[in-house]
Protein backbone atom coordinates (compact mmCIF):
# COMPACT_ATOMS: atom_id res chain seq x y z
CA UNK A 1 0.00 0.00 0.00
CA UNK A 2 1.38 3.30 -0.84
CA UNK A 3 2.34 5.44 2.10
CA UNK A 4 0.29 8.15 0.63
CA UNK A 5 -2.42 6.41 0.89
CA UNK A 6 -2.21 5.24 4.30
CA UNK A 7 -1.83 8.61 5.51
CA UNK A 8 -4.68 9.47 3.76
CA UNK A 9 -6.67 6.86 5.01
CA UNK A 10 -5.21 7.32 9.02
CA UNK A 11 -6.48 11.19 8.33
CA UNK A 12 -9.73 10.12 7.30
CA UNK A 13 -10.35 7.94 10.45
CA UNK A 14 -9.19 11.25 12.54
CA UNK A 15 -11.27 13.60 10.40
CA UNK A 16 -14.44 11.21 11.03
CA UNK A 17 -13.70 11.60 15.12
CA UNK A 18 -16.49 14.21 16.11
CA UNK A 19 -14.18 15.89 18.62
CA UNK A 20 -11.11 16.14 15.83
CA UNK A 21 -13.72 17.80 13.53
CA UNK A 22 -12.37 20.42 11.22
CA UNK A 23 -8.97 20.61 13.24
CA UNK A 24 -5.81 21.31 10.67
CA UNK A 25 -4.13 17.87 10.71
CA UNK A 26 -0.75 16.68 9.47
CA UNK A 27 1.59 14.12 10.55
CA UNK A 28 3.31 16.55 13.90
CA UNK A 29 -0.26 17.36 14.80
CA UNK A 30 -0.20 15.55 18.18
CA UNK A 31 -3.38 14.13 20.42
CA UNK A 32 -2.56 17.08 22.82
CA UNK A 33 -3.09 19.40 20.26
CA UNK A 34 -6.60 18.13 19.49
CA UNK A 35 -7.39 18.10 23.21
CA UNK A 36 -7.96 14.08 22.65
CA UNK A 37 -7.87 12.36 26.27
CA UNK A 38 -6.79 8.44 26.52
CA UNK A 39 -10.49 7.41 26.79
CA UNK A 40 -10.65 8.91 23.27
CA UNK A 41 -7.48 7.92 21.56
CA UNK A 42 -8.43 4.47 22.10
CA UNK A 43 -11.30 5.46 20.43
CA UNK A 44 -10.08 6.32 17.20
CA UNK A 45 -7.19 3.30 17.89
CA UNK A 46 -10.02 1.43 17.74
CA UNK A 47 -11.32 3.08 14.48
CA UNK A 48 -8.43 2.15 12.92
CA UNK A 49 -8.34 -1.28 13.68
CA UNK A 50 -11.30 -1.72 11.73
CA UNK A 51 -9.75 0.43 8.89
CA UNK A 52 -6.85 -1.77 8.33
CA UNK A 53 -7.96 -4.90 9.79
CA UNK A 54 -5.06 -5.04 12.76
CA UNK A 55 -4.77 -5.09 16.20
CA UNK A 56 -2.83 -2.13 18.24
CA UNK A 57 -1.23 -3.59 21.14
CA UNK A 58 -1.75 -1.97 24.64
CA UNK A 59 1.95 -0.27 24.63
CA UNK A 60 1.73 1.00 21.31
CA UNK A 61 -1.75 2.42 21.98
CA UNK A 62 -0.40 4.01 25.32
CA UNK A 63 2.73 5.14 23.80
CA UNK A 64 1.17 6.96 20.78
CA UNK A 65 1.55 10.91 20.90
CA UNK A 66 1.11 12.22 17.17
CA UNK A 67 -0.18 11.26 14.08
CA UNK A 68 2.65 10.40 12.18
CA UNK A 69 3.07 8.07 15.12
CA UNK A 70 -0.28 6.21 13.82
CA UNK A 71 1.15 6.40 9.80
CA UNK A 72 4.79 5.03 10.62
CA UNK A 73 3.15 2.09 12.73
CA UNK A 74 0.40 1.23 10.46
CA UNK A 75 3.05 1.26 7.27
CA UNK A 76 5.49 -0.96 9.37
CA UNK A 77 3.53 -3.94 9.85
CA UNK A 78 1.30 -4.09 6.60
CA UNK A 79 4.80 -3.49 5.46
CA UNK A 80 6.55 -6.29 7.12
CA UNK A 81 3.92 -7.84 9.36
CA UNK A 82 6.50 -7.85 12.00
CA UNK A 83 5.09 -9.05 15.09
CA UNK A 84 7.86 -7.00 17.29
CA UNK A 85 6.50 -3.62 14.91
CA UNK A 86 4.23 -1.04 16.42
CA UNK A 87 1.82 -2.67 15.25
CA UNK A 88 0.77 -6.12 14.40
CA UNK A 89 -1.16 -7.57 11.61
CA UNK A 90 -4.73 -9.35 13.44
CA UNK A 91 -5.30 -12.86 13.79
CA UNK A 92 -7.38 -14.08 10.95
CA UNK A 93 -10.55 -13.89 12.00
CA UNK B 1 -31.56 16.73 64.00
CA UNK B 2 -31.49 18.60 60.48
CA UNK B 3 -34.72 18.88 58.39
CA UNK B 4 -35.00 17.92 54.50
CA UNK B 5 -37.41 19.18 52.31
CA UNK B 6 -38.33 18.38 48.57
CA UNK B 7 -37.79 21.84 46.63
CA UNK B 8 -37.88 20.49 42.94
CA UNK B 9 -38.47 17.43 41.00
CA UNK B 10 -37.25 16.24 37.11
CA UNK B 11 -39.05 13.62 35.36
CA UNK B 12 -38.81 11.36 32.45
CA UNK B 13 -41.68 8.60 32.21
CA UNK B 14 -44.07 7.06 30.36
CA UNK B 15 -46.73 9.24 31.99
CA UNK B 16 -44.72 12.25 30.07
CA UNK B 17 -41.64 14.71 31.25
CA UNK B 18 -42.92 17.06 33.71
CA UNK B 19 -44.81 16.86 37.37
CA UNK B 20 -47.54 18.52 35.97
CA UNK B 21 -47.84 16.50 33.40
CA UNK B 22 -47.55 13.37 35.17
CA UNK B 23 -50.18 14.71 37.32
CA UNK B 24 -52.58 15.25 35.20
CA UNK B 25 -52.24 11.34 33.89
CA UNK B 26 -51.87 10.19 37.24
CA UNK B 27 -55.05 12.26 38.99
CA UNK B 28 -57.41 11.23 35.89
CA UNK B 29 -56.19 7.52 36.29
CA UNK B 30 -55.50 7.53 32.28
CA UNK B 31 -52.23 4.55 31.67
CA UNK B 32 -48.76 5.52 29.95
CA UNK B 33 -48.67 1.77 29.37
CA UNK B 34 -48.92 0.15 26.35
CA UNK B 35 -47.37 -2.40 23.11
CA UNK B 36 -43.64 -2.60 23.26
CA UNK B 37 -42.52 -0.78 20.24
CA UNK B 38 -38.69 -0.23 21.20
CA UNK B 39 -37.83 -3.85 20.14
CA UNK B 40 -39.82 -6.93 18.50
CA UNK B 41 -40.30 -10.21 20.11
CA UNK B 42 -41.31 -13.34 18.73
CA UNK B 43 -42.63 -15.00 21.70
CA UNK B 44 -43.50 -14.81 25.06
CA UNK B 45 -45.50 -12.36 27.16
CA UNK B 46 -43.74 -9.25 27.39
CA UNK B 47 -45.02 -7.78 24.19
CA UNK B 48 -46.55 -4.66 26.30
CA UNK B 49 -44.63 -2.02 28.61
CA UNK B 50 -44.41 1.70 29.69
CA UNK B 51 -42.20 3.26 27.19
CA UNK B 52 -41.02 6.82 27.44
CA UNK B 53 -42.19 7.96 23.97
CA UNK B 54 -41.38 11.98 24.26
CA UNK B 55 -37.90 11.90 24.27
CA UNK B 56 -35.71 12.44 21.40
CA UNK B 57 -31.94 12.83 22.74
CA UNK B 58 -30.68 14.87 20.50
CA UNK B 59 -32.85 17.40 21.87
CA UNK B 60 -31.24 17.24 24.65
CA UNK B 61 -27.32 16.53 24.00
CA UNK B 62 -24.93 16.92 21.21
CA UNK B 63 -23.68 13.79 19.59
CA UNK B 64 -20.01 13.35 20.47
CA UNK B 65 -21.80 13.53 24.43
CA UNK B 66 -24.34 10.79 23.31
CA UNK B 67 -21.42 8.46 22.60
CA UNK B 68 -21.19 8.43 26.24
CA UNK B 69 -23.66 7.85 27.11
CA UNK B 70 -26.42 4.38 28.04
CA UNK B 71 -30.13 5.84 27.72
CA UNK B 72 -30.58 5.58 31.40
CA UNK B 73 -27.76 7.71 31.80
CA UNK B 74 -29.75 10.42 29.18
CA UNK B 75 -32.83 9.88 31.38
CA UNK B 76 -31.07 10.68 34.61
CA UNK B 77 -29.42 13.98 33.56
CA UNK B 78 -32.82 15.29 31.95
CA UNK B 79 -34.56 14.59 34.89
CA UNK B 80 -31.79 15.81 37.20
CA UNK B 81 -31.36 19.52 35.08
CA UNK B 82 -35.16 19.72 35.28
CA UNK B 83 -35.12 18.77 39.54
CA UNK B 84 -32.74 21.41 39.65
CA UNK B 85 -34.42 24.56 37.25
CA UNK B 86 -37.81 23.25 38.73
CA UNK B 87 -36.31 24.10 42.29
CA UNK B 88 -34.32 27.30 40.89
CA UNK B 89 -31.23 25.85 42.56
CA UNK B 90 -27.94 27.78 41.42
CA UNK B 91 -24.88 25.73 42.04
CA UNK B 92 -22.06 28.07 42.55
CA UNK B 93 -18.47 27.41 43.49
CA UNK B 94 -19.77 27.81 47.24
CA UNK B 95 -22.21 25.22 46.87
CA UNK B 96 -20.79 21.94 45.00
CA UNK B 97 -18.90 20.93 47.30
CA UNK B 98 -22.32 20.74 49.98
CA UNK B 99 -24.15 18.89 47.03
CA UNK B 100 -24.43 15.41 46.06
CA UNK B 101 -25.89 13.00 44.18
CA UNK B 102 -27.52 9.58 44.75
CA UNK B 103 -29.30 7.92 41.63
CA UNK B 104 -30.30 4.37 41.95
CA UNK B 105 -30.24 2.00 39.12
CA UNK B 106 -31.71 -1.87 39.29
CA UNK B 107 -29.84 -1.84 35.70
CA UNK B 108 -27.36 0.30 34.85
CA UNK B 109 -26.11 0.47 31.38
CA UNK B 110 -28.75 -2.36 30.03
CA UNK B 111 -28.90 -1.21 26.74
CA UNK B 112 -25.21 -1.15 26.17
CA UNK B 113 -24.47 -4.65 27.88
CA UNK B 114 -27.22 -5.90 25.61
CA UNK B 115 -25.99 -4.55 22.41
CA UNK B 116 -22.50 -4.82 22.76
CA UNK B 117 -22.56 -8.93 24.33
CA UNK B 118 -24.58 -9.26 21.25
CA UNK B 119 -22.16 -8.69 19.59
CA UNK B 120 -19.71 -10.41 21.25
CA UNK B 121 -21.19 -13.48 21.25
CA UNK B 122 -23.85 -13.70 18.56
CA UNK B 123 -21.42 -12.04 16.24
CA UNK B 124 -18.20 -13.62 17.24
CA UNK B 125 -16.76 -9.86 17.72
CA UNK B 126 -12.99 -9.97 18.91
CA UNK B 127 -13.25 -6.74 20.95
CA UNK B 128 -15.27 -4.40 22.29
CA UNK B 129 -15.92 -0.33 21.91
CA UNK B 130 -13.48 1.35 24.49
CA UNK B 131 -16.56 2.98 25.55
CA UNK B 132 -18.51 0.12 26.60
CA UNK B 133 -17.37 -0.01 30.13
CA UNK B 134 -17.99 3.61 30.97
CA UNK B 135 -21.55 3.09 29.46
CA UNK B 136 -22.52 0.49 30.98
CA UNK B 137 -21.43 0.91 34.87
CA UNK B 138 -24.06 1.59 37.31
CA UNK B 139 -22.65 4.60 38.97
CA UNK B 140 -22.76 6.56 35.23
CA UNK B 141 -25.94 8.09 36.12
CA UNK B 142 -24.33 9.67 39.32
CA UNK B 143 -21.49 10.39 37.99
CA UNK B 144 -22.67 12.47 34.67
CA UNK B 145 -25.30 14.48 36.81
CA UNK B 146 -22.36 15.47 39.01
CA UNK B 147 -20.25 16.20 35.83
CA UNK B 148 -23.51 17.43 33.85
CA UNK B 149 -24.73 19.69 37.16
CA UNK B 150 -21.51 20.60 39.04
CA UNK B 151 -22.30 18.67 41.87
CA UNK B 152 -19.11 17.73 44.19
CA UNK B 153 -20.23 16.59 47.46
CA UNK B 154 -21.06 13.12 48.63
CA UNK B 155 -22.20 10.64 45.72
CA UNK B 156 -23.60 7.20 45.56
CA UNK B 157 -25.30 4.83 43.80
CA UNK B 158 -27.84 2.49 45.21
CA UNK B 159 -28.98 -0.74 43.61
CA UNK B 160 -31.38 -2.61 45.31
CA UNK B 161 -33.29 -3.53 42.54
CA UNK B 162 -36.61 -2.39 42.70
CA UNK B 163 -36.32 -0.29 45.80
CA UNK B 164 -32.98 1.25 44.51
CA UNK B 165 -34.68 4.91 44.03
CA UNK B 166 -35.96 4.82 47.38
CA UNK B 167 -33.00 3.79 49.38
CA UNK B 168 -30.95 6.16 46.48
CA UNK B 169 -33.42 9.38 48.47
CA UNK B 170 -33.26 7.47 51.82
CA UNK B 171 -29.70 7.51 52.21
CA UNK B 172 -29.48 10.83 50.58
CA UNK B 173 -31.89 12.07 53.30
CA UNK B 174 -29.57 10.58 55.80
CA UNK B 175 -26.79 12.19 54.55
CA UNK B 176 -28.07 15.95 54.48
CA UNK B 177 -29.42 14.96 58.31
CA UNK B 178 -25.76 13.86 59.42
CA UNK B 179 -24.78 17.29 57.44
CA UNK B 180 -22.24 16.00 55.33
CA UNK B 181 -24.18 17.45 52.31
CA UNK B 182 -26.65 20.83 52.46
CA UNK B 183 -28.43 19.29 49.01
CA UNK B 184 -29.16 16.18 47.28
CA UNK B 185 -30.04 15.81 43.97
CA UNK B 186 -31.85 12.20 44.63
CA UNK B 187 -33.86 10.00 42.70
CA UNK B 188 -33.16 6.94 40.35
CA UNK B 189 -32.85 5.86 36.65
CA UNK B 190 -33.80 2.32 34.74
CA UNK B 191 -33.36 1.86 30.73
CA UNK B 192 -34.48 -1.87 30.94
CA UNK B 193 -36.67 -2.30 27.97
CA UNK B 194 -33.85 -5.02 26.10
CA UNK B 195 -34.32 -8.39 25.14
CA UNK B 196 -32.42 -10.04 27.46
CA UNK B 197 -34.45 -8.30 30.45
CA UNK B 198 -37.25 -8.90 28.77
CA UNK B 199 -36.64 -12.39 28.52
CA UNK B 200 -35.15 -12.84 32.32
CA UNK B 201 -38.51 -11.17 33.49
CA UNK B 202 -41.02 -13.48 31.67
CA UNK B 203 -39.64 -16.49 32.49
CA UNK B 204 -40.42 -15.25 36.28
CA UNK B 205 -43.96 -15.99 35.28
CA UNK B 206 -44.54 -12.45 36.81
CA UNK B 207 -45.15 -10.16 33.62
CA UNK B 208 -49.15 -9.25 32.62
CA UNK B 209 -49.57 -10.05 29.13
CA UNK B 210 -51.41 -7.48 26.92
CA UNK B 211 -54.78 -9.19 27.06
CA UNK B 212 -57.55 -6.95 25.02
CA UNK B 213 -56.28 -3.60 25.87
CA UNK B 214 -52.62 -3.02 26.74
CA UNK B 215 -52.97 0.39 28.80
CA UNK B 216 -55.05 -1.59 31.59
CA UNK B 217 -52.48 -4.90 31.54
CA UNK B 218 -51.50 -3.63 34.91
CA UNK B 219 -54.22 -4.54 37.43
CA UNK B 220 -52.48 -3.70 40.93
CA UNK B 221 -55.47 -5.50 43.99
CA UNK B 222 -57.78 -6.41 40.96
CA UNK B 223 -58.49 -9.89 41.23
CA UNK B 224 -58.12 -10.35 37.97
CA UNK B 225 -54.77 -8.93 37.51
CA UNK B 226 -51.95 -10.63 36.17
CA UNK B 227 -48.94 -9.38 37.23
CA UNK B 228 -46.64 -6.43 36.58
CA UNK B 229 -45.22 -4.25 33.35
CA UNK B 230 -41.37 -3.19 33.00
CA UNK B 231 -40.97 0.34 32.04
CA UNK B 232 -38.10 3.03 31.44
CA UNK B 233 -37.72 6.44 32.94
CA UNK B 234 -36.03 8.43 35.83
CA UNK B 235 -37.12 10.58 38.26
CA UNK B 236 -34.89 13.19 40.17
CA UNK B 237 -35.75 15.46 43.30
CA UNK B 238 -33.86 18.30 45.22
CA UNK B 239 -33.84 17.24 48.50
CA UNK B 240 -32.53 20.01 50.67
CA UNK B 241 -31.73 20.89 54.29
CA UNK B 242 -35.04 23.15 55.81
CA UNK B 243 -32.95 26.56 56.94
CA UNK B 244 -31.53 26.84 53.90
CA UNK B 245 -34.42 26.37 51.49
CA UNK B 246 -36.40 28.79 53.92
CA UNK B 247 -33.34 31.13 53.71
CA UNK B 248 -33.62 31.03 49.87
CA UNK B 249 -37.08 30.99 49.88
CA UNK B 250 -37.23 27.82 47.74
CA UNK B 251 -40.69 26.31 46.82
CA UNK B 252 -41.57 23.49 49.30
CA UNK B 253 -43.32 20.35 47.58
CA UNK B 254 -43.03 18.01 51.21
CA UNK B 255 -41.09 17.50 54.25
CA UNK B 256 -39.67 13.79 54.23
CA UNK B 257 -39.83 12.98 57.96
CA UNK B 258 -39.01 9.26 57.90
CA UNK B 259 -37.11 6.58 56.02
CA UNK B 260 -37.19 2.85 57.08
CA UNK B 261 -34.79 0.27 55.94
CA UNK B 262 -35.44 -3.23 56.15
CA UNK B 263 -34.32 -6.77 55.30
CA UNK B 264 -37.07 -9.67 54.49
CA UNK B 265 -33.93 -12.09 55.52
CA UNK B 266 -35.93 -14.73 54.29
CA UNK B 267 -36.83 -15.63 50.39
CA UNK B 268 -34.54 -14.48 47.32
CA UNK B 269 -37.76 -13.60 45.59
CA UNK B 270 -40.91 -14.12 48.03
CA UNK B 271 -41.63 -11.16 50.55
CA UNK B 272 -42.55 -11.51 53.84
CA UNK B 273 -45.16 -9.43 55.36
CA UNK B 274 -42.92 -8.86 58.37
CA UNK B 275 -40.00 -6.89 56.47
CA UNK B 276 -42.17 -4.50 55.08
CA UNK B 277 -44.42 -3.84 57.82
CA UNK B 278 -40.86 -3.40 59.91
CA UNK B 279 -39.81 -0.38 57.33
CA UNK B 280 -43.09 1.13 57.51
CA UNK B 281 -43.20 1.29 61.26
CA UNK B 282 -39.33 2.14 61.34
CA UNK B 283 -40.59 4.90 59.28
CA UNK B 284 -43.52 6.38 61.01
CA UNK B 285 -41.55 5.86 64.24
CA UNK B 286 -39.03 8.68 63.09
CA UNK B 287 -41.05 10.47 61.55
CA UNK B 288 -43.38 10.90 65.46
CA UNK B 289 -46.21 10.01 63.75
CA UNK B 290 -49.41 8.14 64.81
CA UNK B 291 -50.59 5.83 63.01
CA UNK B 292 -53.97 7.31 62.08
CA UNK B 293 -52.06 10.88 61.15
CA UNK B 294 -51.26 9.09 57.84
CA UNK B 295 -53.49 9.50 55.08
CA UNK B 296 -52.47 7.74 52.51
CA UNK B 297 -49.64 5.16 50.92
CA UNK B 298 -48.42 5.04 47.53
CA UNK B 299 -47.97 1.26 47.45
CA UNK B 300 -45.42 -0.65 45.83
CA UNK B 301 -48.33 -2.24 44.11
CA UNK B 302 -47.31 -4.36 41.49
CA UNK B 303 -49.65 -5.83 40.13
CA UNK B 304 -48.04 -9.62 40.98
CA UNK B 305 -50.25 -12.23 43.14
CA UNK B 306 -48.38 -12.22 45.91
CA UNK B 307 -46.87 -8.39 45.90
CA UNK B 308 -50.65 -7.48 46.04
CA UNK B 309 -51.74 -9.56 49.35
CA UNK B 310 -48.39 -9.69 50.93
CA UNK B 311 -48.03 -5.65 51.13
CA UNK B 312 -51.85 -5.48 52.27
CA UNK B 313 -51.27 -7.94 55.19
CA UNK B 314 -48.57 -5.76 55.93
CA UNK B 315 -50.38 -2.57 55.55
CA UNK B 316 -52.91 -4.22 58.08
CA UNK B 317 -50.20 -5.58 60.83
CA UNK B 318 -49.14 -1.69 61.13
CA UNK B 319 -52.34 0.21 60.93
CA UNK B 320 -54.44 -2.40 62.65
CA UNK B 321 -58.01 -0.37 62.78
CA UNK B 322 -57.05 2.79 60.89
CA UNK B 323 -55.77 0.71 57.64
CA UNK B 324 -59.79 0.75 56.62
CA UNK B 325 -59.33 4.92 56.50
CA UNK B 326 -56.18 4.93 54.86
CA UNK B 327 -56.50 5.81 50.70
CA UNK B 328 -53.93 3.10 49.29
CA UNK B 329 -53.37 3.39 45.47
CA UNK B 330 -50.93 2.11 43.47
CA UNK B 331 -50.03 4.10 40.62
CA UNK B 332 -48.05 1.80 39.06
CA UNK B 333 -51.78 0.50 37.26
CA UNK B 334 -50.62 3.76 35.00
CA UNK B 335 -46.86 4.60 34.65
CA UNK B 336 -45.77 0.18 34.97
CA UNK B 337 -42.75 -0.81 36.88
CA UNK B 338 -39.76 1.31 36.34
CA UNK B 339 -38.03 -0.45 37.99
CA UNK B 340 -34.85 1.00 39.90
CA UNK B 341 -36.20 4.23 39.10
CA UNK B 342 -39.78 3.82 40.45
CA UNK B 343 -39.86 4.39 44.60
CA UNK B 344 -38.43 7.95 43.18
CA UNK B 345 -41.49 8.44 40.63
CA UNK B 346 -43.67 7.18 43.65
CA UNK B 347 -42.62 9.47 45.63
CA UNK B 348 -42.91 12.59 43.35
CA UNK B 349 -46.63 11.61 42.61
CA UNK B 350 -47.23 10.94 46.70
CA UNK B 351 -45.74 14.65 47.26
CA UNK B 352 -48.01 15.72 44.53
CA UNK B 353 -51.10 13.71 46.38
CA UNK B 354 -50.00 15.84 48.82
CA UNK B 355 -50.10 19.18 47.51
CA UNK B 356 -53.30 18.54 45.48
CA UNK B 357 -55.27 17.21 48.43
CA UNK B 358 -56.15 14.19 46.28
CA UNK B 359 -55.50 10.55 46.95
CA UNK B 360 -54.64 9.28 43.15
CA UNK B 361 -56.61 5.92 41.86
CA UNK B 362 -55.57 2.46 41.20
CA UNK B 363 -56.29 2.51 37.71
CA UNK B 364 -57.57 -0.92 35.44
CA UNK B 365 -59.54 -1.71 39.23
CA UNK B 366 -61.98 -4.54 37.94
CA UNK B 367 -62.91 -7.07 40.72
CA UNK B 368 -62.42 -7.19 44.66
CA UNK B 369 -60.02 -9.48 45.51
CA UNK B 370 -60.95 -11.16 49.57
CA UNK B 371 -57.32 -10.86 50.23
CA UNK B 372 -57.05 -7.43 49.35
CA UNK B 373 -59.52 -5.67 51.25
CA UNK B 374 -58.05 -2.31 51.64
CA UNK B 375 -59.53 1.06 50.09
CA UNK B 376 -57.44 1.17 46.84
CA UNK B 377 -58.87 4.19 45.63
CA UNK B 378 -60.46 2.27 42.18
CA UNK B 379 -60.20 4.01 39.14
CA UNK B 380 -60.95 7.67 40.22
CA UNK B 381 -59.19 10.37 42.37
CA UNK B 382 -60.23 11.09 45.74
CA UNK B 383 -60.59 14.09 47.22
CA UNK B 384 -58.97 14.25 51.04
CA UNK B 385 -56.79 16.54 53.03
CA UNK B 386 -53.20 14.54 53.28
CA UNK B 387 -51.15 15.24 55.70
CA UNK B 388 -48.76 12.45 55.71
CA UNK B 389 -48.30 9.95 53.49
CA UNK B 390 -45.65 7.20 52.63
CA UNK B 391 -44.06 6.03 49.87
CA UNK B 392 -43.24 1.81 49.66
CA UNK B 393 -40.62 0.11 48.00
CA UNK B 394 -39.94 -3.70 48.58
CA UNK B 395 -37.25 -5.49 45.96
CA UNK B 396 -36.93 -8.72 45.05
CA UNK B 397 -34.10 -9.76 47.38
CA UNK B 398 -36.21 -8.73 50.23
CA UNK B 399 -34.90 -5.54 50.54
CA UNK B 400 -37.73 -2.88 51.66
CA UNK B 401 -37.21 0.81 51.75
CA UNK B 402 -40.42 3.51 53.06
CA UNK B 403 -40.14 6.90 52.76
CA UNK B 404 -42.70 9.22 54.95
CA UNK B 405 -43.56 12.56 53.89
CA UNK B 406 -45.39 15.26 55.44
CA UNK B 407 -47.02 18.75 54.37
CA UNK B 408 -45.33 21.93 54.87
Amino acid sequence: MAVDEIQDRVLAVFRKNRRVGAAPLDLNTTFDELHLDSLEVFCIVFDLEDEFNITIPDNAAQTMRCIGDVVGGVRTVLRDGSPDSLVQQRQAQ
Amino acid sequence: MRRVVITGAGVVSPLGSSPDGVWEKVSTATSGIGPLTRLKLNSGRAHVAGEVRDYAPEQHFQPKDLELLDRFAQFAIVAARAAVADARFKLTNGNSVRTGVSIGSAYGGMESYDSSYRLLYGENAQRMHPLTIPRLMHNAATSHVSMYLGAKGPSLCVSTACASSSHAIGEAFRTIQAGAADVMLAGGSDAPLTLGVLKCWEAMRVLAGAGSDARAACRPFSADREGMVISEGATVLVLEEYQEARRRDARIYAEIVGYGSTADSGHITQPTVEGPARAMQLAIQEAELCSHQVDYINAHGTGTKMNDVTETRAIHEVFKEHAGHLSVSSSKSMHGHLMGASGAMELLITVLAIQNGVAPPTANYRQPDPECDLDYTPNEKRERPIHAALSNSFAFGGLNAVLAVRRL
